[in-house]
């Protein structure tokens, strides 16, 4: 309490009187009922002291109206009242609690005494509603006179205590309730025969809702006389010691009047004791597992339907912990491998897997877990006589109602027989394919309804088309050429099944622009009705044939026209040698002439009449000559067919005069047959001379008739060779020359 | 050349032939001009206008062959008679102008001096 100073003689009772004190001694007392403080009774001056130096709120209500004196304390419990309730008229001060404080005034002035414990009132002391508890104890002070002048009153807030009066009075409430509402059966027994003191829901509802409060075990539920509960309640009692136990049996009556019924419960004897130690009851705790029994024999029943079930199934059946470690396999899978029971749980499975194929079922099988999502894998297991043959294997989640796994069952099927059928019909897929790819034959399937078109791989490169699973036959068709339309199959004529089955016809590929003649041979399928659903079919590129087939119609055409040229110059040939001549002489010379054409043939013959090598077509004409009177020399210059052909004849014509007047009827005549190329070019031409001069024979001089012989030589063959021939026929002997331009000789032929 | 003879043109690139059968023709009676090729027999119908008839093989170097002399022939001197001979097939119908005869290769002297006096008359 701050200490104060007071000036007067007559205020020294505030003296120490805290801030009021002050308060009081300073606030202007003549305009009150109670004038100014030098006039104040003693008897008041006292009241005031002892109240202003009380830690305890006290307030003094002096004279009828009740003038406001209160201490530091009590200014704390007016809150925002305070300073101004400080000298106002109680009823005036408190408007909200009038009607009160005028029945203690009534009261107290009269002599009398109030006292109120946690009386409930509603204050406004910060300008709101606000509920306060107090204890306020009223008293009267009396003057000089001793007649009551006032009233001292101590007001003591006791709302905080009050509040947490009232939680706790809720909390025990709360417990109770709780107690109540336990899932498990609760009830308090008192005394050695057992009498329900408390009992809560779960009890009850175990009981058939039975009043048993009050009531000895005993009588309360006579149904459980002589099933054993009783007789250990005495136990635990007597013994003080508690009881557990788990699925004891009881026959019950649930209902009134129903029959009794067996319920099943984990219970505990719990002794109850008083604070001397002495048991003075019991606390049944317990829950009725009736029904988790039930599920968890379902549950039981349903594993071993499950057990009975796999081990029964040809297949491989396996289940696996949440966490993937095999635990459990039927008896296939024993039967197969070879190996004990038990022998394969854990990763002792990986034993019978084949090497190979290990690490990707792990992978795959890790992979499930992860995930919590199917598992499909195909491995090879080993059989017990070391075979190892493909199973597919297949494994789901079970899981809990709450979502978690917890547990795999897996089965193993032997599809070996398949694997391998499958392999063998794919290896014989591949080598048709590729026999079909040999054969340049591919094979198209076409869906009549659709329109699409399906093809081996080699097809689509028939086509010109790139690689690809289908096409739509519009797109096949658009690639005919539009001559060849109506050999190909259309929409009718294969709606009708009337396309024709073995056709040809040109396509223009896409990919090159290249014209290319493809064969196409087709079979329909037909569906029930007789209606064509499928054309199945081969295609075959048969450009490189018709090309061939076109050249030998060429070559034929050729070989025609060749030979009735031949016969037309055997024609001219025999029609002049005969002219003029007696038979004789004409049969011979006709003969000498046709050796001469027909081993020209033989030349080109070799050469399929493309050309003929010069020195060939002049020795082998010369060869019927004395072959040592004559000397070849030049170099090599190809012939065309014509050309070898005019200059075998004249070499014929040559020889054969030669023979009969020149240097070949003489044994010291010698023929000189030699060509060259002249420099003397143009345009790509080079003269090519050829010469036939004789020497050492018998003096010749120029034919007196110039005969068929000569036109060969002078005509036909300058015409052919497309130059000029003279013969000249000097004294020493005859000398022929023929000069032509040629195309064809190359650089290292022209002398420099 | 004496009047009462007729005036063939030969035309054959081939000398050989060419040169027979001008010469079996001439033997025969005929007055006979001969061409090796379509350029030639068309300077010789312009040069000659003696020439009754014309006797050409299809088959010739050179931008025209036979069958286009015959039209030209025809076209530019009709009342010239055609004769034509090739050691290919014969000629389709239509091909050959109209009134011209075909001989196939190989030929015989006969045959030609028999087609001659057949379109002469």
């Amino acid at each position: 309490m701050p200490s104060t100073k007071v000036s007067d003689q007559d205020f020294a009772f505030l003296s120490g009187g805290g801030k009021l004190g002050l308060l009081i001694e300073k606030l202007d007392w003549s305009k009150s009922p109670l004038g100014p403080i030098r006039q104040w009774p003693q008897s008041l001056k006292t009241s005031v002291s002892i109240v202003l130096r009380s830690d305890v709120p006290m307030v003094i209500l002096w004279g009828p109206t009740g003038v406001m004196i209160y201490n530091d304390a009590y200014s704390v419990f007016a809150s925002n009242r305070h300073p101004s309730l400080l000298g106002s008229n109680v009823q005036e001060g408190w408007p909200e609690v009038a009607s009160f404080n005028r029945h203690v005034m009534e009261v107290c002035l009269g002599g009398g005494t109030l006292a109120y414990r946690d009386q409930d009132l509603t204050l406004y002391r910060s300008g709101k509603p606000e509920q306060v508890w107090m204890n306020l104890d009223y008293s009267p002070l009396l003057d000089e006179a001793g007649k009551p002048a006032g009233v001292i009153a101590i007001v003591v807030e006791t709302t905080e205590r009050v509040a947490v009066e009232r939680w706790r009075s809720s909390e025990r409430d709360r417990q109770r309730q709780m107690f109540d509402q336990a899932p498990g059966f609760m009830a308090m027994l008192s005394g050695p025969d057992h009498i329900f003191e408390l009992t809560n829901a779960a009890y009850m509802q175990l009981v058939g809702h039975r009043d048993v409060l009050g009531l000895p075990v005993r009588s309360a539920l006579p149904e459980i006389v002589g099933q054993g509960f009783i007789e250990l309640l005495d136990q635990v009692y007597t013994s003080g010691e508690r009881f557990v136990g788990t699925a004891l049996q009881a026959s019950i009556q649930r209902t009134p009047s129903a029959p009794e019924e067996d319920r099943f419960v984990d219970l505990v004897y719990q002794p109850v004791r008083n604070p001397t130690g002495e048991v003075i009851g019991i606390f049944v705790q317990g829950v009725d597992v009736t029904d988790r029994l039930i599920a968890e024999d379902a549950l039981r029943q349903s594993e071993m339907r499950f057990r009975t079930f796999a081990e029964s199934m040809p297949n491989h059946v396996w289940t696996s912990e949440a966490s993937g470690v095999l635990n459990w396999f039927n008896p296939r899978v024993y039967e197969y491998t070879g190996v004990q029971a038990g022998e394969l749980d854990g990763g002792r499975w990986v034993s019978v897997v084949h090497p190979d194929d290990v690490a990707r079922t792990a992978d795959a099988w890790q992979q499930a877990l992860d995930t919590g999502f199917f598992y499909e894998t195909e491995f090879r297991v080993r059989r017990h006589d070391g075979n190892f043959r493909w199973h597919i294997a297949r494994a789901i989640p079970i899981r809990s109602t709450e979502g978690e796994i917890t547990q795999w069952i897996g089965t193993n099927t032997d599809i070996h027989d398949q694997k391998v059928f499958a392999q063998k019909l794919s290896e014989s897929e591949r080598r048709l394919q590729l026999s079909q790819n040999a054969a340049g034959i591919s094979a198209l399937e076409l869906d009549i309804a659709t329109g699409t078109v399906y093809g081996t791989d080699g097809f689509w490169d028939v086509w010109g088309l790139t690689e690809r699973e289908s096409v739509h036959i519009s797109v096949l068709e658009s690639i005919v050429i539009p001559e060849d339309r109506d050999v190909r199959s259309t929409e009718a004529t294969r709606q009708s099944g009337t396309a024709q089955p073995n056709v040809e016809y040109r396509i223009r590929r896409p990919d090159t622009g290249e014209v290319r003649w493809l064969s196409r041979n087709i079979d329909f399928v037909y569906d029930t009705t007789g209606k064509p659903v499928k054309m199945f079919g081969v295609v075959q590129d048969i450009s490189g044939r018709k090309e061939s087939e076109s050249r030998q119609k060429m070559l034929t055409h050729e070989l025609e026209h060749r030979i009735k040229n031949i016969l037309a110059m055997v024609a001219a040939i025999a029609s002049q040698t005969l002219r003029n001549t007696d038979i004789e002489t004409g049969r011979r010379v006709l003969s000498d002439r046709l050796r001469a054409l027909a081993k020209a043939h033989d030349i080109l013959n070799d050469t399929r009449w493309t050309d003929a090598s010069i020195n060939q077509v002049i020795a082998s004409t010369a060869a019927v000559f004395p072959s040592q009177q004559i000397q070849i020399d030049g170099p090599p210059v190809p012939l065309t067919p014509k050309m070898a052909l005019s200059l075998a004849l004249a070499v014929n014509e040559l020889g054969t005069n030669s023979l009969k007047y020149g240097a070949l009827s003489s044994q010291d005549g010698v023929v000189a047959i030699d060509w060259s190329w002249d420099a003397a070019a143009s345009d790509g031409l080079a003269n090519l001379t050829w010469r036939w001069k004789e020497s050492g024979g018998p003096p010749v001089g120029p034919p007196t008739r110039r005969g068929f012989g000569s036109f060969l030589v002078e005509r036909v063959l300058a015409a052919d060779f497309g130059g000029s021939v003279r013969i000249d026929y000097h004294l020493g002997g005859v000398e022929c020359i023929l000069v032509a331009p040629m195309a064809g000789p190359t650089m290292q032929d022209i002398p420099e | 050349m004496a009047n009462s003879a007729s005036v063939i043109l030969v035309v054959e690139d081939e000398a050989l032939l060419l040169w027979s059968i001008v010469e079996d023709l001439r033997d025969a009676g005929f007055d006979v001009f001969d061409a090796r090729n379509a350029d030639e027999a068309l300077a010789k119908l312009e040069s000659v206008p003696e020439i009754a008839v014309i006797f050409t093989d299809v088959n010739m170097p050179g931008s025209t062959d036979g069958l286009r002399l015959s039209a030209i022939v025809r076209d530019r001197w009709p009342p010239v008679k055609i004769i034509v001979t090739s050691g290919k097939e014969k000629p389709g119908a239509g091909v050959l102008p109209e009134g011209a005869l075909f001989i196939a290769k190989p030929y015989f002297r006969d045959e030609v001096t028999a087609a001659i006096h057949a379109v002469l008359q």
